[in-house]
């Protein structure tokens, strides 16, 4: 794969149905909050993309591979105290699993966010059973912070949640 | 492959078929009859990626390549989905130049038996604009009448049509 191959920008509305029709998917939902909603329609996607364009500054990016939208991208910033730290948060669509894309969009993202957001901290939650996602923060110099126990309910079930962190050097 | 007919194959969509599905879903002759509006090259290609990017088990819409055992060429696309009454329905659009040779008949037929016997489906309809004489004669070898109705998506008027199972397996 390229360098190229995989880039993060804006969403538009005409993105609704591609991006409906990767997160309408048991299998990256299983991952994900259950505020994100599940089935997934065209509406679910505009609500979603018209919510992106009113954040100042851009906070969530749509994920292309070679032009197609694969996946979406977020930095949610923290208020109040904590208002250098950003929450990361990502998902990819699964035709495009398994390729490296997530390494490549977490990369960009978090450049952003200690470039040009001038964040201090960039923090993930992770289920446990999200062993790709860890490795996708691993290979980015992410550090486990820890393992907050039993701190999520997910499909009815209670999970661990892997806390990982980086920090800004400059 | 999902199903077959004495001269259609019924499988997934592929990359492959962009081509041949902007010359569908790019010809005005057939969209007017859905009706829809005629896309450019990029819009069928986005609309082709986002048929194949569909997670099968999640979609109430499955579409489906058509291809002519004959030549080996792809004439079209068929499908599976829900009515605003949340009814399956079915439906199919061919190429321009594969009209007219009974294929609408084969593959309303193939995609009736096959909801009825593989998806476990107890009622099938489709809806057909009163424009399009021609996919109303095929579906009036089948299906029954079931009501005509100002369809305000699409701003037309339609026909619904429907069979049960029981109906279906008496007759074939």
């Amino acid at each position: 794969m390229n360098d190229q191959d995989v880039n993060i920008r804006p969403l538009e509305l005409s993105d609704k149905m591609a991006l409906a029709a990767l997160a309408n998917n048991k299998k990256v939902w299983d991952n994900l909050r259950d505020s994100i909603p599940h089935p997934y329609h065209e509406e679910d996607a505009a609500f979603f993309i018209n919510l992106t364009k009113k954040q100042n500054p851009q906070q969530s990016f749509g994920i292309t591979y070679q032009g197609e939208l694969c996946g979406v991208i977020s930095l949610i910033i923290k208020k109040d105290v904590y208002k250098k730290s950003a929450e990361i948060g990502y998902w990819i669509g699964e035709p495009y699993w398994k390729k490296g894309i997530a390494i490549k969009a977490v990369a960009q993202i978090t450049k952003y966010g200690f470039k040009k957001l001038n964040l201090v901290r960039i923090y993930a939650g992770v289920y446990e059973y999200n062993i790709a996602s860890m490795k996708v923060l691993e290979s980015n110099g992410y550090l486990k912070e820890g393992i907050f126990k039993k701190a999520v309910i997910k499909n009815d079930k209670i999970w661990d949640e892997h806390r990982y962190y980086k920090l800004n050097k400059s | 492959m999902i199903f077959e007919t004495d001269r259609l194959t019924i499988r997934l969509l592929t990359k492959e078929d962009a081509d041949l599905y902007f010359d569908l879903m790019g010809n005005p002759n057939v969209m007017n009859l859905v009706p829809r509006p005629v896309m450019s090259r990029e819009e069928s290609n986005k609309h082709l990626l986002c048929v194949i990017n569909s997670a099968p088990d999640m979609t109430n819409k499955k579409v489906w390549a058509i291809d002519s055992k004959i030549d080996n060429e792809f004439i079209g696309i068929c499908a599976f989905l829900k009515n605003d009454d949340h009814e399956n329905e079915i439906g199919y659009r061919l190429r321009e130049k594969f009209w007219k040779k009974g294929y609408g008949t084969e593959i309303a037929r193939g995609l009736i038996d096959y909801g009825f016997k593989n998806m476990n489906m107890d009622l099938i309809t489709a809806d057909v604009i009163t424009t399009n004489l021609g996919s109303m004669k095929i579906l009036e070898k089948f299906l029954i009448l079931d009501k005509e109705f100002f369809n305000p998506n699409d701003n037309c008027t339609d026909r619904r049509y429907k069979l049960d199972k029981e109906t279906w397996l008496k007759r074939f």
